[in-house]
């Protein structure tokens, strides 16, 4: 704790309604790979993933966030210098698609504009109870200019996907605003160039 | 203030690693820095800033006691089913070491340290989650798990000026240092703060009428404990405790209801504390602060207090460090632990009869019951740790009936926990003494 991930390091939110399995989606990602070398996962709130991207590596630091309707207010203290939100929904409960579309407003106006978005429509091992249309689902994502995968915690499909696409993208925006991001040197006590508006005085939370 | 300090000849040609633990080397103790200097920096200039920094605006100032009055009220009633806790993953009684370390950050100056209190306290709940997860055969706990527990404890805990808190170490903590998972948790306790300002009673899945009600109720509660030494006869004979009461009424000024409870209670659940079954019965309000309130209330208290270092000194391990003690340290130590769990086992044990028990009736709860157990184990234990003086007045005590405050006079380790005896002394007293009585009554 306290030290900087090496490599270029992201800020992903994870946005989902509390049953739609957002927790089981990411210890699926990042514990499918690094089992051997992570130490056990004490919680699966807070997880760190190291990949490698076109030849950079990147750290994406993945936040979980809590998804009861009652906790949704919060949602702008969690994704507001966040690099990356991926929106989860359950195929089998279109209330959570419903939800997803009141998240994804929401970043439009409050979270950095150029945020990458993904969505994932989870559980599609359950495709019998299908709810909602993948297809409905798919150009909706195009129209707000986010990609959708099919995932499923349980069965391990599509996951990987997710995390590589928006990986993929966040390096491309990073490149494109940084115009020619040197490549990493393999020197120690190099410095990254953050985007995050650390500078700034610290915002009050609150009234 | 960085460059001032690289500046300085000792850390010329130092690298950025260098001078960044040189900030934070106070609180390893190590010397690895070049030029040995152990300056844990940051801490060592927010120590000598911090009273002109620390809530030294006044409206910060109001927003701590408003916080903290919210707090107060919640706390009275706020169950982990309001925050959608789910069954597997309540476990009020281990939250309260979670609590513990929540409120150990007003003891602290640095930034640094403040925000370990947090760290901890979101380590422990961690921790209890993932048990409870194991058992249920559960994933890890993640945020759905997380937050609404690190809510339920922070109202629980209610530590004084946690607003003030937060911002302070937003302000002061290096920027550097708070990332990666130290600012996941530290947004969590934002998001909790921010929470509790906004609570009404659809956040606590329950109708407005209804937490309305209780907020009122709690505050009548709380009033009727601060306001009305007479009614609680219990405590005459203990003068420090009517001495403080006019510091309960700090928060709950702006309120003026009656000191009675007409029927408060009929819009509660049937899982309000037992403590409210006084008020059910149309009684005064007595004795009803609980263990934590207490400890809460002389933490507070201790920490307006000037002499508040002094008083620590009395306790010489405190704040040794390990390496500090010796061989023959061990068995005064254990003595004092022995004594310290042995009273707050027993102030637990007594906090837990309700005052109706003072008029000693049988045929009660099962709590009731079960406290009947209890003096024979206090006694067990006494009797295996003889020379400690503290323990043996207090088997006098249950046997003896002989009710004042020796407690105050004895050796504790702790006078935090002496506080808090003072206090409950009668309680706890009465429950041994109705233990003692119950076979008779039965």
């Amino acid at each position: 704790m306290g030290s900087r991930p090496p490599g270029i390091s992201f800020k992903l939110v994870l946005l989902g309604d509390g049953r739609v399995g957002k927790t089981s989606l990411v210890l699926r990602y990042v514990n499918n790979v690094f089992l051997d070398k992570q130490e056990a996962t004490v919680q699966a709130s807070y997880l760190t993933k190291r990949l490698v991207v076109e030849g950079v590596p990147i750290t994406l630091s993945i936040w979980d966030t809590a998804g009861q309707e009652k906790f949704h207010a919060l949602g702008p203290i969690y994704y507001r210098d966040a690099d990356a939100a991926l929106l989860v929904y359950d195929i089998t409960d279109s209330d959570t698609f419903l939800r997803v579309t009141k998240w994804v407003k929401e970043l439009k106006q409050m979270a950095s504009k150029d945020i990458v978005m993904a969505i994932a429509a989870n559980k599609s091992d359950l495709v019998r109870l299908k709810n909602i249309d993948t297809q409905d689902a798919v150009s909706y994502a195009e129209s707000i200019g986010a990609s959708l995968f099919v995932t499923s915690a349980k069965a391990g499909t599509g996951i990987d996907n997710v995390f590589s696409d928006i990986a993929k993208r966040l390096l491309e925006k990073r490149k494109g605003s940084t115009d020619g991001l040197s490549p990493p040197q393999p020197k120690k006590g190099i410095l990254i160039v953050d985007d995050e508006p650390e500078k700034e005085p610290p915002p009050k939370c609150c009234s | 203030m960085e460059g001032a300090f690289r500046a300085h000849t000792p850390w010329a040609g130092s690298s950025e690693e260098e001078l960044e633990s040189a900030g934070e080397d106070m609180i390893f103790g190590s010397d690895y820095s070049v030029g040995h200097t152990n300056l844990g920096l940051e801490k060592y200039v927010m120590t000598k800033l911090f009273n002109r920094v620390f809530a030294s605006v006044p409206e910060d100032v109001k927003s701590d006691e408003e916080l903290f009055e919210k707090m107060s009220l919640l706390q009275q009633f706020i169950r982990p089913e309001n925050l959608d806790i789910k069954p597997e993953y309540q476990n009020e009684t281990s939250w309260l070491l979670a609590q513990k370390e929540l409120q150990k950050i007003n003891m602290f100056k640095a930034p640094r340290d403040k925000l370990s209190c947090i760290l901890n306290c979101c380590k422990v709940i961690n921790n209890l989650l993932l048990n409870a997860s194991i058992v249920s055969n559960d994933n890890p706990p993640g945020a759905d798990e997380f937050l609404p527990v690190l809510i339920y404890v922070t109202i629980k805990a209610n530590p004084p000026q946690l607003h003030s808190n937060l911002l302070y170490i937003q302000r002061y903590r290096r920027q550097t240092r708070l990332v990666s998972e130290a600012q996941y948790f530290f947004t969590n306790i934002l998001s909790a703060e921010s929470f509790i300002w906004n609570i009404d009673g659809e956040s606590l899945s329950m109708n407005e009428l209804d937490f309305q009600r209780k907020m009122d109720w709690a505050r009548e509660r709380l009033l009727g404990l601060s306001v009305d030494p007479e009614k609680n006869q219990d405590n005459q004979a203990n003068p420090d405790v009517q001495e403080r009461r006019p510091q309960n009424l700090k928060a709950n000024r702006s309120s003026d209801v009656s000191l009675y409870l007409k029927d408060p209670v009929q819009g509660l659940g049937q899982d309000s504390r037992r403590d409210s079954d006084v008020s059910v019965s149309g009684k005064p309000v007595e004795r009803v602060q609980s263990i934590s309130d207490l400890e809460k209330k002389g933490a507070t208290e201790l920490l307006n207090d000037d002499d508040l270092n002094r008083k620590f000194q009395e306790y010489p391990y405190l704040f040794a460090r390990a390496g500090d003690l010796t061989i023959a340290d061990v068995e005064s130590l254990l003595n004092s632990y022995k004594q310290l769990v042995v009273r707050y086992v027993a102030l637990a044990q007594g906090k837990g009869v309700s005052p109706e028990t003072t008029h000693a009736q049988s045929g009660q709860t099962a709590t009731d019951l079960a406290v009947s157990e209890e003096p024979e184990s206090v006694n067990n234990v006494v009797n295996n740790n003889n020379k400690s003086e503290g323990i043996s007045k207090t088997s006098d005590d249950v046997t003896s009936e002989n009710h004042h405050s020796e407690v105050v006079d004895t050796e504790t380790p702790e006078q935090m926990t002496q506080k808090t005896a003072v206090d409950s002394s009668d309680d706890l007293k009465v429950s041994m003494d109705e233990a003692v009585h119950q076979p008779e009554n039965a």
